[in-house]
């Protein structure tokens, strides 16, 4: 069955698609294409590349069209129906969005002021360059032409028409076109980043399919098998992995410090404390040492002054935190708070004793049942309000992220800058070629660093970060200077094994009469 | 690019889905048919979601077949690695909260991801003219202590949920020991054992329990219908919405909101590790369209729990809460529910109506003495399973009858003695003898004889209940309509006191539920269901 054939112009500068292995149509949403994508692979891309290494190759590229706009540009129209199969959709959950619902296309022609709008030609690259720009979509089959290339089908018309009529996939052999799978452990605050469309548009560019799976940062050296790279969320960790594996490369990401998510009638109260303080620009500053004071006297909510927190809430001020036993996030609240326990020292390795775990794992096991992840508290936060959670230990990427991405978070809500405080710095360690490619992309390469940096984290030279920062208004410190370093790992370790062993006695009933005596109360 | 990669897996999942598109050839596909189907083990909370997640189906093409079990007993199967359902191993759970879950390392384990869904706080509702009187419906601060002096000063009385068999009552349990406790900080064990007195005292205003947060909303309904009426009810805020809006009580109840802090539940639904891609792939899909503004909206209107999604607003607009802390440690938890169980709640008081008559010879009587024995054991160590135990203090009457009532045996679980009490009560059911006719009215009026009979005075405040089991028509003796009659007889404590019938074997269906109706209890179905599980069912009543 011949259903018809077309011709897709590209005018300004694109070549002919020659040589090709095979073209395929995608019914259902692919990054922008939200009606579609009709791809061919080119196997005679021009110009010639040169690559870094001085030497001139011929290129191949993937070549793509909105199939919505090809759809339409048949008489009459062929029906596009967008809700076939994802394939895409297998990661983790929350991951990639649903298939958006795009109308059938109106059968007869579109408006003429349709085509051409936009841009439908969109080229990728091995070397990533975009070209292209507002070509012709014409439902006359036409001659091949310079300028112009063109597709008669014939021989694959049953399956596009299929794919057409029934909306399902059909997907022809893309010989060379089949992006090299890898797979990292990541820490889980990334998952979203590698999930974002525009990643896996641009790996897909690239070449690749990246694939991640979320693992606490403690278990993540241990629980790598498998993986072409891991992805730690903090220096320590990051040290972990790469002693246990024998590796020296070390990809420094991008980076976010650590912050504090209160509500406004909290930071007033604290602010009257003395803990918290707002400075010129308008953000705010949080002093750790005055928190720590607080927590010495087991100061309850009510018991701050003001009555803008009013009477009602009874808790200890305590910082909610994630699970110190797997939790990068809540490791990094570790570094901190032992600097100051420590006499203002970072940690050395035989620097830990009893008194100073004593302190840390009263102020985990105090705040009750620990979240799951990262996202659990933040979610938490934002959801079921100051009651729930009144004041949040926290990435800054997670509060900019919500705030650029949605869904944002409540107007009283006020990010604190903790003094001191720590980076997470993010890094890749490869553990194969592949692995090491992706790492050193993500490292890299203009459009991924642009895209952590709209997640919210701080990439190299920070101007992504500052630009967004600014579009948004948001009252967050592109310098932020009270920052400590964080202990080794051996160090680090020594401390998280000290607070679970905590956890893990902390069941127990008392021994003798006298002891439950000095329970309650305090 | 190098040899050997991975390649990717476009080719691998393309194939099938054009194999589908041939195979779909010529078929209408306006309508996506749920294509995948979801096993999940859920808390009986969750039923009032059945048609919203139809709805959901219709959209999204994910299907849910939803199991019901008691939330403590669910979790503590799935954190030990049993995953069987009726049909299959379940993909997910759906519970009221999964803290219970997530204590400890098996649960943790078990989980892939979690997603809640709703909120809603556990709270307490109290009869319009009480709240008046206790000075609690001005929206003044009122905290888990001040219930407390209402126990001991005002008399107050309530219903709540057996913690060990509802979530309801389980959140209850733990945010009234921690607001008591007062430490600001999570529960830790010697907090527990501190506040013991001033939990049995506030406990001892708790007069209606129950193995569900439903039923406990119907006993309290009935109560109120029949002159009995409870002061208060410990249940989820949004029961005590849906009951307000619902017109079944004459006055609405004032909701109380305690100042010092409640425990939310967040329902969350759960994907268990290791999904199967098909079961990833339903989870996001449902997962989308249940937290989606539009569904949100439904769930906050239909079922009055607050929704999570920014963009949908609780009906009508409700208070914020303070969240108490949750206890860090399974141990911690586990003892506070044992401590309730045997020795801060009020003791139950039980007479067990056992048909032995001739139909019951055999395996169906062997079945009942196995069923009775395993109450009497500490079965295996699970939370759920040493609740359901009989309890030190709880004192239970075995009343075994055919042609005629049998003596009754007593039994007193006495703190120090009980196991041997359970020993001499397992000896005494292992000597059943099935023989003659079914006078189960007859027996019925003996039980509540027995029950006035062994009052110990007005102060009194035991927990009664009789529990019917009869494989088959009452062919002697009195009817349903003399036992009836009898009850206007008994002074109201007794009077007042359930039925709790056991459908086996050839039970009369619509007399038991008649039975039932009419003395408040509730008809358990053990004609497909093992005995001894309708047993320890039951237990979450008495």
């Amino acid at each position: 069955m011949r259903v018809g054939s077309f011709r897709v112009g590209g005018p300004e500068g694109n070549d002919m698609v020659r040589r090709t292995d095979g073209s395929a149509v995608l019914n259902v949403p692919v990054g922008r294409f939200d009606g579609g994508l009709f791809v061919a692979q080119d196997g005679e891309d021009q110009p010639d590349a040169t690559g870094p290494d001085g030497e001139v190759r011929e290129q191949t590229s993937v070549e793509s069209a909105r199939w919505d706009d090809i759809a339409a540009g048949f008489e009459p129209a062929l029906t596009v129906d967008p809700r076939g199969r994802h394939p895409r959709r297998q990661g983790r959950a929350g991951g990639a969005s649903a298939p958006a619902r795009v109308p059938r296309s109106a059968t007869g022609r579109p408006p003429p002021g349709r085509l051409g709008a936009g841009s439908p030609w969109q080229r990728g690259s091995p070397t990533g360059r975009f070209r292209g720009g507002s070509a012709q979509v014409r439902g006359i089959p036409h001659t091949s032409g310079r300028g112009a290339f063109w597709f008669v089908v014939v021989a694959s018309v049953v399956a596009v028409a299929l794919a057409a009529a029934l909306g399902f996939v059909v997907l022809n052999r893309l010989a060379g076109g089949d992006p090299v799978l890898v797979e990292g452990v990541v820490g889980s605050e990334k998952v979203e980043l590698f999930e974002d469309e525009l990643v896996v548009e641009r790996f897909a560019e690239l070449g690749y399919e990246v694939r991640v799976r979320p693992r606490g940062s403690r278990l993540m050296a241990e629980e790598a098998d498998g993986a072409d790279f891991v992805s730690p969320g903090s220096g320590p960790a990051s040290e972990h992995v790469r002693e246990l594996h024998g590796i020296s490369t070390e990809y420094r990401l991008f980076s976010t410090p650590m912050v504090l998510l209160s509500y406004r009638p909290m930071v007033g109260a604290l602010e009257a404390a003395g803990v918290a303080e707002q400075a010129g620009d308008g953000t705010w500053s949080f002093d750790l040492a005055a928190y720590l004071e607080l927590t010495r006297e087991r100061t309850r909510w009510r018991d701050l002054p003001g009555d803008a927190v009013g009477s009602s809430n009874r808790n200890e001020v305590l910082v909610r935190t994630t699970d110190p036993r797997t939790s990068n996030s809540a490791a990094m609240h570790v570094a901190v708070l032992s600097y100051l326990l420590n006499g203002e020292e970072v940690v050395a390795p035989g620097g830990v004793d009893g008194e100073l775990t004593g302190t840390l794992s009263r102020l985990f096991l105090a705040q009750g049942q620990p979240p799951e992840s990262s996202q659990q508290p933040f979610e938490q936060f934002r959801d079921l309000g100051p009651g729930h959670t009144p004041l949040l230990w926290a990435y800054e990427s997670q509060y900019v992220d919500a705030m650029v991405n949605g869904p944002e978070l409540d107007q009283e809500a006020v990010v604190l800058y903790p003094g001191p405080t720590v980076y997470a710095v993010h890094t890749a360690v490869p553990f194969t070629e592949e692995g090491d490619a992706v790492g050193r992309l993500l490292a890299r390469d203009p459009v991924l660093q642009e895209r952590a940096a709209a997640h919210g984290f701080r990439t190299e030279g920070g101007a992504h970060f500052d630009d967004l920062v600014a579009e948004h208004g948001l009252p967050v410190r592109t310098r932020v200077a009270d920052v400590v370093n964080t202990p080794t790992y051996e160090a680090l370790e020594t401390l998280l094994t000290g607070i679970e062993d905590a956890y893990d006695s902390s069941g127990a009933r008392p021994p003798a009469p006298e002891e439950a005596a000095r329970g309650g109360g305090a | 690019m190098a040899s050997g990669s991975k390649r990717g897996r476009i080719r691998g999942v393309c194939a099938p889905v054009l194999a589908a598109a041939l195979a779909a050839a010529g078929c209408s596909a306006s309508e996506p048919d749920p294509d995948v189907t979801l096993r999940v083990l859920a808390g009986s909370e969750i039923a009032d979601m059945e048609p919203l997640l139809e709805e959901a189906a219709e959209r999204t093409g994910v299907a849910v077949e939803l199991e019901y079990t008691g939330t403590l007993d669910g979790m503590a199967r799935i954190a030990a690695g049993d995953r069987e359902g009726e049909t299959g191993e379940y993909d997910a759970v759906w519970f009221a909260s999964n803290r219970y879950l997530t204590l400890d390392e098996g649960g943790r384990s078990a989980v892939h991801v979690q997603t809640p869904v709703m909120v809603s706080p556990v709270v307490l509702g109290v009869a319009a003219d009480r709240a008046e009187e206790l000075g609690w419906d001005d929206g003044g601060e009122v905290t888990w202590a001040d219930v407390h002096r209402a126990v001991a000063e005002e008399g107050f009385t309530y219903g709540m949920t057996n913690p060990g068999a509802s979530n309801s009552g389980f959140s209850a349990l733990i945010g009234v020991a921690s607001a008591m406790a007062d430490t600001g900080a999570a529960l830790r064990s010697e907090d527990v054992e501190q506040v013991g007195p001033e939990l049995s005292e506030f406990f001892s205003g708790q007069e209606v329990t129950a193995g569900s947060s439903g039923w406990l909303t119907e006993a309290f309904v009935r109560r109120a219908e029949r002159g009995r009426p409870v002061d208060g009810l410990v249940n989820y805020e949004s029961v005590i919405l849906s009951l307000n809006a619902s017109g079944a009580l004459e006055e609405p109840l004032t909701v109380v909101y305690p100042a010092d802090g409640v425990v939310t539940a967040d329902y969350p639904l759960t994907l268990l590790s290791d999904p199967s891609e098909e079961a990833l792939d339903g989870y996001e899909r449902l997962v989308e369209d249940l937290t989606s503004v539009r569904t949100q909206q439904q769930i906050a209107d239909r079922t009055r729990r607050r929704p999570v999604t920014a963009g949908a607003e609780p009906s009508p607009a409700l208070p914020p809460l303070v969240e108490l802390p949750f206890p860090t440690s399974r141990e911690v938890v586990d003892g506070l529910v044992s401590d309730y169980s045997a020795a801060l709640r009020r003791p139950a008081r039980t007479v067990y109506v056992l048909d032995v008559s001739g139909s019951m010879e055999g395996d169906r009587l062997r079945e009942l003495q196995s069923a009775l024995s395993a109450l009497t054991g500490t079965d295996g160590g699970s939370l759920t399973g040493s609740t359901q135990s009989f309890q030190e203090r709880e004192e239970v009457t075995l009343l075994p009858f055919s042609t005629e009532p049998a003596d009754p045996l007593t039994f007193v679980m006495e703190p120090g003695s009980a196991e041997e009490a359970g020993a001499e009560l397992a000896e005494a059911v292992a000597g059943l003898e099935a023989e003659g006719d079914t006078a189960a009215y007859d027996a019925l009026v003996r039980a509540y004889g027995l029950l006035e009979e062994g009052l110990t005075g007005p102060g009194d405040d035991r927990l009664m209940s009789v529990v019917l089991m009869t494989d088959g028509e009452v062919n002697r003796g009195t009817g349903l309509a003399g036992f009836g009659d009898s009850l206007s007889a008994r002074p109201d404590a007794v009077a007042g006191v359930p039925v709790f019938t056991v459908l086996f074997g050839e039970s009369d269906v619509p007399e038991m539920g008649e039975l039932a109706e009419l003395t408040g209890g509730r008809v358990f179905d053990a004609r497909e269901e093992d005995l001894e599980q309708v047993f320890r069912e039951i237990r979450g009543y008495q």
